[in-house]
């Protein structure tokens, strides 16, 4: 895993996505606290959570994930 | 390949990345992992860019307060989270389009804990006034009262004894919470019939606080987190009279 990649591709997240990503990744929020703190459902967190580590992913694989195999 | 009845659905995915399933549920999702390569590969990147955001970021976290991001508001919030909650907003500040969640992040503690005094204090309000149906089980009945509050929370509940306070249980009612399940409320009186209720719901985390005190609309509370439990005292006495009401539930409820 490149660093320089990841660091890159966090900015280029839309703001809730990069928000929910950090809350959680960095700052270690529950996923509770998290939908407390963006006002959002904890099903919209958990799908923001994974829309944007799969963009970081994609970005840093350039590997597309196949939307048929994504599982709600 | 996801129909059976154990297959994690992308939510536990993403918890598994976080390391936030139980140890049972941790495992099912491994075995699922290894028998699904192309996922276990997936889910394997995943667990990468965690390590490395948190790789990315860690030097941030040590840095103190830069001058022109300190305000009123990160002064509130204990030292340790201000630093953090400072790094996390230079972070997304330098990331662009980072402005207007910089001030949603700097009123985030206090949200957190907004949620949990809000919903105490409009249950303290709703039931205060009542005459007749102030509780739905009465404190002749407490020991039944403690036993289903005990089991709907899934955590062993007390109401703690205040009548040394001039506060005597009239009982208590299940509630429903914000976002834990449901919560408890124990009810108690003085003899001129100024009310004051005890709050108590499952906590989003286990971290431990000391007490903190707010205020809705005249109305005082403090709260804490012990254990798996969050507890909220609410009342319309004086702020040092509430705290030492607040000090005599937790040392009987942690003797």
């Amino acid at each position: 895993m490149r660093l320089r990649e990841v660091a890159t591709a966090i900015p280029a997240l839309p703001d809730n996505q990069r928000q929910t990503l950090l809350l959680v990744s960095m700052e270690g929020f529950s996923y509770d606290e998290t939908a407390a703190i963006t006002g959002v459902p904890i099903g919209t967190v958990m799908s923001r959570l994974s829309r944007a580590r799969e963009k970081v992913r994609t970005a840093v694989s350039g590997e597309q994930h196949e939307p048929g195999r994504r599982r709600n | 390949m996801n129909d059976h009845p154990h297959s994690p659905n992308e939510a536990d995915l993403q918890a598994f990345v976080d390391g936030r399933l139980d140890p049972g549920r941790r495992l099912e999702v491994e075995a699922w992992l290894a028998a699904n390569p192309d996922e276990g590969a997936r889910v394997g990147e995943l667990q990468a860019i965690n390590s490395a955001i948190e790789a990315a970021y860690a030097p941030l976290l040590e840095r103190p307060v830069p001058e022109h991001l300190k305000s009123p508001a990160t002064a509130r919030v204990p030292a340790a989270g201000a630093w953090r909650m400072a790094a996390a907003i230079a972070l997304l500040v330098a990331g662009g389009a980072g402005g207007w969640f910089a001030n949603e992040a700097l009123g985030t503690r206090s949200d957190v804990e907004a949620v949990l005094a809000r919903g105490a204090v409009y249950a303290h309000r709703t039931y205060e006034a009542e005459v007749r149906h102030a509780v739905e089980v009465p404190a002749r009945e407490e020991a039944h009262l403690v036993a289903w509050l005990s089991k709907r929370l899934d955590a062993p509940l007390r109401a703690p004894d205040l009548s040394n306070q001039g506060y005597n249980l009239v009982g208590g009612r299940l509630l429903p919470a914000s976002n834990t399940g449901p919560a408890a409320q124990f009810m108690y009186e003085t003899e001129s019939g100024e009310r004051l209720t005890l709050y108590v719901e499952r906590a989003a985390d286990q971290r431990e606080t000391a007490f903190r005190f707010t205020e809705y609309d005249g109305i005082s509370a403090f709260w804490w987190k012990e254990g798996p439990l969050a507890y909220v005292l609410i009342g319309r006495s004086e702020r040092e009279n509430l705290l030492e009401l607040a000090r005599a539930t937790y040392v009987q409820l942690n003797p």
